[in-house]
C-alpha cells in the first residue's frame, strides 16, 4: 500500500512537467546552432528578471516609454552567434523554432530571402489590437541571430522597438566587426 | 507538720508562679530555631549548562549574523537585477537593429523587383 501511494506521489509531482515544458520554446533546442561561434550572446530573461531590470531603468521621463513596455512582457530570449567562416552553423538547427512558431499561433509577417540573408518576423496575436509576442530569426552566413519576446504587446510597440527608446545602439559595433572580417577574407 | 505543709505549698507556688520572659526570649528563641533548621543545600550550575544562557548566545549569535547576510543578500541582489537590466538593454538593442535589418532587406528586395 505503501509503495502505491509512493508511486502516485511521484506520477502526480511529475506530472506538471510536460506541461511546463509546452509553456512556450525550449531554447536548449538551438544550444547547436552556436558550437562554432566565435561570439555568442544568450540573453534569457524571465519575468522575474524583467521586473528586477525594470527596477532600474530609472524614474526620469525618458526611461517612461521603456519601463512602460518592459512592464507587459513575460520574457525575453535572444540567441546571436558570430562564426569566423562561413558554413558554420546548420540552418536546419533553426527549424525546431521554425516548426514551433508554425504550430503555435504565430502569424510570420515578414519573409526576406536573398541568396546569403533572411529575415523572419513573426507576430503572435492576442485578441483585438494586441500581440502575445514577436520573433525574429535573421541569417546571415556568418551571423544568426533568434530573437523571441513574449507578453502583451501593442503593435506600436514594435515600432518602438525599432526606435531609440534610450536603448544603447550596438548595431555600428557589429558592422564594423563585420567590415573588418569581410575584409581578412578578401 | 501543718508548718512543713504550709512551706512546701508556698515553695510550689513560688516555683509555679508566672513568670515574664525576658525581653530578649523571643528572638534567642528564632535564633535558636534558624541555627538548628537545615541550611538549603545551594547547587552552583556553571553558565555553559544554563538553558537561559544558551538562549542568550544564540540571540546575539544571531543578532550579529543576521544584519551582514540581509546587507549581503540586497547586495546580490542589485547586481543581479543590474546585470538584469544589462542583458535586456543589450537585448531590446539586438532587437532593434534586427527589425531594421529586416525592414532594409525588405526595402532592397522590394527595389530590386521594381
Amino acid at each position: 500500500m505503501k509503495k502505491i501511494w509512493l508511486l502516485l506521489t511521484l506520477v502526480l509531482s511529475l506530472a506538471p512537467l510536460p506541461l511546463a515544458a509546452q509553456d512556450g520554446f525550449d531554447f536548449k533546442t538551438l544550444d547547436k546552432l552556436g558550437v562554432n561561434a566565435k561570439n555568442r550572446t544568450n540573453i534569457t530573461l524571465d519575468s522575474n528578471m524583467l521586473k528586477m531590470a525594470a527596477g532600474f531603468l530609472g524614474d526620469d521621463k525618458e526611461s517612461e516609454p521603456l519601463r512602460s513596455l518592459v512592464d507587459g512582457l513575460k520574457g525575453i530570449y535572444v540567441r546571436s552567434y558570430e562564426f569566423t567562416k562561413t558554413g558554420q552553423y546548420n540552418e536546419s538547427d533553426l527549424e525546431p523554432l521554425r516548426a514551433y512558431l508554425k504550430q503555435a499561433q504565430w502569424n510570420r509577417i515578414v519573409e526576406s530571402k536573398s541568396d546569403e540573408e533572411s529575415s523572419e518576423v513573426y507576430l503572435q496575436p492576442a485578441g483585438a489590437n494586441r500581440l502575445g509576442g514577436v520573433a525574429i530569426i535573421s541569417s546571415e552566413p556568418r551571423e544568426v541571430t533568434v530573437v523571441y519576446i513574449s507578453g502583451n504587446l501593442k503593435p506600436e510597440d514594435i515600432a518602438k522597438l525599432s526606435g531609440n527608446m534610450g536603448i544603447p545602439d550596438i548595431g555600428s559595433g557589429r558592422k564594423d566587426r563585420k567590415a573588418k572580417a569581410k575584409k581578412d577574407d578578401e | 507538720m501543718k508548718i512543713h505543709e504550709e512551706d512546701f505549698e508556698s515553695e510550689l507556688r513560688a516555683a509555679l508562679r508566672a513568670e515574664a520572659p525576658p525581653e530578649d526570649f523571643a528572638a534567642k528563641v528564632l535564633a535558636r530555631a534558624a541555627a538548628l533548621s537545615p541550611k538549603p543545600q545551594v547547587i552552583a550550575i556553571p553558565l555553559w549548562r544554563k538553558p537561559a544562557a544558551w538562549a542568550l548566545a544564540a540571540g546575539l549569535a544571531v543578532a550579529a549574523v543576521i544584519p551582514p547576510a540581509a546587507s549581503e543578500y540586497q547586495r546580490r541582489r542589485e547586481l543581479r537585477a543590474l546585470e538584469a537590466r544589462r542583458e535586456l538593454l543589450l537585448a531590446l538593442s539586438i532587437t532593434r537593429a534586427k527589425l531594421r535589418q529586416t525592414r532594409e532587406r525588405v526595402q532592397k528586395n522590394t527595389r530590386r523587383i521594381l
